[in-house]
């Protein structure tokens, strides 16, 4: 069996799904918000005030159409700088066109992939670490 | 770098030049592998003011649903619809960034993600 070691334990108190805070950064801008981590989501897709209080230009990116149980809207992709539990990765990530998109997702593609990540609901426990650092055993 | 120095002559013989070419890949991606990862000094911070952010979006969801808040360390920093405003308000009062977030009605039904 793998052991895993990992950088921090965090402790999602909220019932309301496992709300992290985020900050992003782009061109020596940040703005901070609480992102709800969603290991079914494809990408990492964020409302379009965050893009807009770091100065991205959301329509400048490449507009992807993105599926959800309840339909689609449009996003356009942004390479970011994304901090969380302190492991920081640079990412690909999704802005939404709509204004009206109220959600804040942390998914696989640029943010859980770079990531080893161990969860206990029960307790409301996260731990994690970036893929790369140092574990017992990897295997 | 490696094609100005094949153009001045630095290398006597093509294994030299495969060589010299494989170590500036190898740095490039050492040098990107250590991009990734970084300790994150700030977003720690964040963590640690995370309990008492929820505890107070907890506590008021209900007399601001609808509204963007700025919150910083449990306080409510500036509110209101448009989200602009209210990061901006709160950077005029000297917290810059606020941690931003829309309080909206949960799904009636449970949400199954994207």
């Amino acid at each position: 069996m793998p052991t895993l070691s990992f950088r921090i334990e965090y402790q999602y108190k909220d019932g309301r799904g496992i709300l992290l805070p985020v900050a992003l950064r782009y061109g020596g801008r940040e703005t901070d918000f609480l992102a709800r981590l969603d290991t079914g989501a494809s990408f990492c897709i964020f409302q379009r005030l965050h893009a807009e209080t770091v100065g991205i230009a959301v329509e400048s990116g490449v507009p992807t159409r993105v599926s959800t149980v309840t339909g689609s809207f449009l996003a356009y992709a942004h390479r970011v700088t994304l901090g969380a539990l302190g492991v920081e990765v640079e990412a690909t990530v999704y802005f939404a066109e709509d204004p009206a998109m109220p959600r804040d997702v942390l998914g696989q593609t640029g943010w859980l992939d770079r990531m080893r990540l161990g969860l206990i609901d029960h307790d409301r426990r996260l731990y994690l670490s970036h893929y790369d650092d140092p574990a017992d055993d990897k295997k | 770098m490696v094609l100005d120095r094949v153009r001045s002559g630095q290398y006597s013989s093509t294994s030299e030049l495969v060589n010299a070419a494989v170590r500036s890949l190898l740095g490039d991606e050492r040098v990107a592998t250590e991009r990734h990862g970084r300790l994150d000094l700030k977003s720690l911070e964040l963590a640690q003011d995370a309990p008492a952010n929820l505890e107070w979006l907890n506590r008021n969801r209900t007399a601001y649903l609808g509204e963007w808040v700025a919150l910083h360390k449990g306080r409510l920093i500036a509110h209101g619809k448009n989200g602009l405003d209210v990061f901006q308000a709160a950077q005029r009062q000297g917290i810059d960034p606020p941690l931003m977030h829309r309080i909206v009605q949960e799904d009636p039904v449970s949400w199954g993600g994207w």
